[in-house]
């Protein structure tokens, strides 16, 4: 910004700024976000994010509910990739009662939360795109999401806010001929994926609205705390999945995308790639798959004590909780991360010395949840 | 014109004094242009939300008539009846004026339009002029509409708008200029014509085409140019704070506009109303419809540009393209 | 000169194949369902509204024993109930579910120990009414009675279409 403040000094001129209240109602802040700009004329000096339209006092609510009944509530946190919200807090909780949950139920989380992965990048696909005015992409993306959300309603009883997940295991096990319906789809997914790359990736206007825009340096993502897909797309190689491994994902070998420039379109391509390797994790899962129970042995009298952190890779990035217990059978004290929170801090670095599309771009490219955001 | 001429000395010898008997011709040729634009527009307004729908696997509106054809009488009906609003703080009679600006321009342009050898409502010599001042018009509506509705979305639309003209306007017209240098005419007319007796236009001037092509989709203000309104970032850009009514003319004209893109495409380029078989009529018709559906084949498809990658597109790529090709059509005018 | 063409070429070629994919898929059939006169067919296992089930006498199967509206999250399920004299079991006078509230997590019909509750299939509530969406006992029950499967995952499907 400082540049561009003696460019003017320098000329002599004193353009007046524009201040324009973006959002909280706009088409392209998904959701309630208000970003406050100013601008000389169409370019934007300072970008700064003004949230809390959606604050829920998730965590306070956390406090005064029993262990099972905190469950919906974290799907309505980030409630794109609901399965993951759910898997960290049942998660923290195992943690803190050592419980042991049975391998079937295992895979049926990996397997789950893999897919989750696949719909929230499609959704983000679909509407990063469509911030760019692409928007039969949107359509597309939601086409594959819809039979995606199909498959998550048959196991689960619902399409977002699946509230399956159960300290200990699952609800209920997957329906029958779950591994032909999910290889079904993966199949035609792949197909999908080809026509996305034909209708955007390769796109020209694609590449030179996203190339060299919103672009977040190594050490500021670091510095900021993103993880994610941010934070690869800088260069950084870093997946909880990989440095702290849950579920069973040390057990299988998966490739990590990262970009080196950290401009949108990297952000883009490895969040296109990650889908590539979630549809090889659900394959391996689905043949993995072992029989038994879904449900391991939980005390009927839970007794929360001490701390505990939980982690995991969301498809917006790390996700974690951390929850305290008082001897009592609620939580004392649960904490959230939300990687939205962070990467919504970076807009300003990204955005500024931009123009408005720009703005926009980053916006979209960091796929924001204010759900997850203001929690 | 022999009709109106008939009409115009029936009405003389009728005893209508002259002024009077002059003005009912034009008058009448107005209110059929208008008729024209009104019925087109209206089943334009359904193909496009019905080629949106299906090129998206939808299928767009279906209720009300087969397929949902008469869907937009009833949005008409619908915009009519809702109230009339002026917000607080407008400039209000700029504010009031900008649509029928808008409007008055994008329906004057169709008095040249060729529709057929003899369905002509004003043959002027100078059409092609006529056409590219009427249509650059259209940017002092969206100033008008951007600056007095006191919005700053509206206001950086209208910024775009007019900052975006100049870079399509000039290679446009450049490009329009080696057609006319091909016919030897500035009459739409007389363009057809030559085209009609040799060929069209198109095989001698691709570069030409796609050149006017781009550029119009700019002065269209259609995706993947459309700046001025983009709804992702402007949220309507310069109509934000229009509606009903008010805000349906400049929807109304944003069709009127892309019927005379498309009729300009198929009459400087693919030979206008001429073709084996069919009535001339028909034959523009089929032409016109086609480069619609050209036009919302494209805006469904591409991401939108940024302004300064507009302009680079005007400046670096359109305006050299368009000038090379003026320079080998001069050329080949000179070798024939 | 060659990078402008090149440009050119490939800014051309990029939109061709843009173009080709969406002109593919306008001949293609449409994937939507025209909604109110077609409809999905919902598993078994979706989480509507909960419902009160009967027995094959069309009795309540409920006993009153609140364990689901303690294990309800929002608390949107009021139970108020009275002993009778020679009856083993409490009468349920009261069964109000408030479904501005409800969130259908679910938790209810999984505490019920007697699978006298279940999530139908019914997710069309909407009203212009707000008190008509506080389901009490005999509408819950009726769409109960309209069950046409076994309950599975704590879901069943109900025969008949809409609440109203």
């Amino acid at each position: 910004m400082a540049e561009i403040a003696t460019r003017d000094e320098q000329l002599g001129v004193r353009s007046e700024e524009l201040f324009v209240n973006m959002g909280p109602q706009h088409p392209s802040t998904h959701g309630v976000l208000r970003v406050l700009t100013r601008l000389d004329g169409e370019k934007v000096l300072e970008a700064e994010a003004d949230i809390g339209y959606l604050h829920r006092c998730f965590e306070k609510i956390a406090e005064k509910r029993k262990l099972f009944q905190v469950i919906p509530y974290t799907d309505r946190t980030d409630y794109l990739a609901a399965i993951t919200n759910e898997l960290v807090f049942v998660m923290a909780v195992e943690k803190l009662l050592e419980i042991e949950v049975p391998p079937r139920a295992q895979y049926i989380r990996f397997i789950m939360s893999e897919l989750q992965r696949i719909a929230s990048h499609l959704l983000w696909f679909g509407t990063f795109a469509m911030d760019l005015g692409a928007t039969t992409a949107f359509l597309y993306a939601w086409r594959e999401r819809e039979r995606l959300l199909d498959i998550f309603e048959a196991v689960t009883g619902a399409r977002m806010l699946y509230n399956y997940l159960r300290i200990g295991g699952v609800r209920n096990d997957v329906f029958d001929g779950f591994e032909a319906t999910v290889e079904k789809y993966l199949r035609d997914f792949e197909k999908r994926l080809k026509e996305y790359h034909d209708l955007v990736t390769g796109n020209r206007i694609f590449e030179v609205r996203t190339q060299g825009v919103g672009v977040v340096t190594a050490e500021e993502a670091i510095a900021y705390g993103a993880s994610g897909p941010v934070l690869r797309a800088s260069g950084v190689k870093y997946d909880v999945r990989k440095a702290d491994p849950y579920l069973v994902y040390d057990k299988y070998d998966f490739e990590v995308p990262t970009g080196q420039n950290g401009d949108c379109y990297d952000r883009y391509i490895v969040r296109m790639k990650e889908m590539e390797e979630s549809v090889k994790l659900v394959r391996h899962g689905l043949a993995d798959m072992p029989a038994g129970d879904v449900m391991g042995k939980v005390p009927r009298r839970i007794k929360l004590e001490g701390d505990t952190y939980a982690r995991i890779e969301s498809p917006r990035g790390e996700v974690a909780c951390y929850l305290v217990g008082d001897g009592s059978d609620q939580a004392y004290r649960l904490s959230w991360r939300s990687p939205c929170f962070v990467h919504l801090q970076l807009l300003n670095i990204m955005a500024r010395g931009g123009l408005v599309a720009d703005l926009i771009a980053s916006i979209g490219s960091i796929d924001i949840v204010m759900g997850e955001v203001d929690r | 014109m022999d009709f109106f001429s008939a009409m115009h000395s029936g009405l003389v010898s009728a005893g209508w004094p002259l002024w009077l008997a002059n003005l009912v011709p034009p008058l009448v040729k107005a209110l059929i242009l208008l008729l024209f634009i009104l019925l087109n527009c209206t089943f334009l307004i359904w193909m496009e939300r019905k080629v949106a729908g299906h090129m998206q696997r939808r299928m767009g509106p279906m209720r009300l008539g087969p397929h949902g054809i008469i869907q937009t009488i009833a949005d008409v009906v619908k915009l009519i009846a809702k109230e009339d609003v002026i917000p607080a703080g407008v400039d209000r009679w700029v504010f009031v004026l900008a649509p029928i600006v808008a409007f008055a321009p994008a329906f004057a342009v169709f008095m040249v339009i060729p529709f057929g050898p003899n369905l002509i409502a004003q043959d002027l010599n100078i059409a092609l002029i006529f056409i590219a001042a009427l249509t650059s018009f259209v940017v002092i509506s969206f100033l008008m509409a951007g600056w007095s509705s006191n919005n700053k979305w509206s206001l950086l639309g209208a910024m775009r708008a007019s900052a975006q003209l100049i870079s399509y306007e000039v290679p446009l017209v450049i490009s329009v200029a080696s057609v006319a240098l091909l016919a030897g005419s500035l009459s739409l007319q007389d363009i057809v014509r030559a085209q009609s007796q040799s060929f069209w236009y198109i095989l001698v001037q691709p570069i030409g085409f796609l050149v006017f092509l781009t550029a119009s989709l700019a002065e269209l203000n259609r995706s993947p140019f459309d700046m001025s309104e983009a709804e992702q970032e402007l949220v309507a850009g310069y109509n934000t704070e229009y509606s009903g009514m008010r805000w349906a003319i400049f929807y109304l004209t944003e069709y009127a506009n892309l019927i005379t893109f498309a009729a300009m495409a198929s009459t400087l380029f693919f030979g206008g109303w001429s073709g084996p078989g069919l009535p001339p009529f028909v034959w523009f018709m089929i032409k016109v419809y086609f480069f619609i559906f050209l036009v919302m084949w494209i805006r469904w498809t591409l991401p939108r540009v940024r302004i300064d990658q507009l302009m680079d597109i005007g400046w670096k790529g359109l305006l050299p393209l368009s000038l090379v090709n003026l320079a080998f059509t001069g050329i080949y005018v000179l070798l024939r | 000169m060659g990078r402008f063409l090149a440009e050119i070429y490939k800014a051309l070629k990029s939109a061709a194949l843009g173009l080709k994919v969406t002109v593919k898929n306008l001949f293609s059939p449409a994937i939507t369902l025209q909604y109110p006169d077609e409809r999905l067919d919902l598993p078994v296992g979706f989480r509507g509204i909960p419902v009160l089930l009967s027995d094959a006498e069309g009795n309540l199967k409920c006993t009153s024993c609140e364990l689901c509206a303690r294990a309800c999250p929002v608390q949107c399920i009021e139970i108020q109930s009275h002993r009778e004299e020679g009856r083993k079991l409490k009468v349920l006078d009261v069964y109000n579910l408030d479904a501005t509230w409800c969130m259908y997590c679910g938790l209810c019909v999984e505490a019920c120990p007697f699978d006298a509750l279940a999530m139908s299939d019914q997710f069309e509530l909407a009203d212009y009414d707000l008190t008509n969406l506080v389901f009490d006992r005999d509408r819950l029950a009726e769409i109960g009675r309209r069950q046409v499967t076994e309950t599975i995952n704590f879901g069943i499907k109900t025969g008949g279409a809409a609440t109203r």
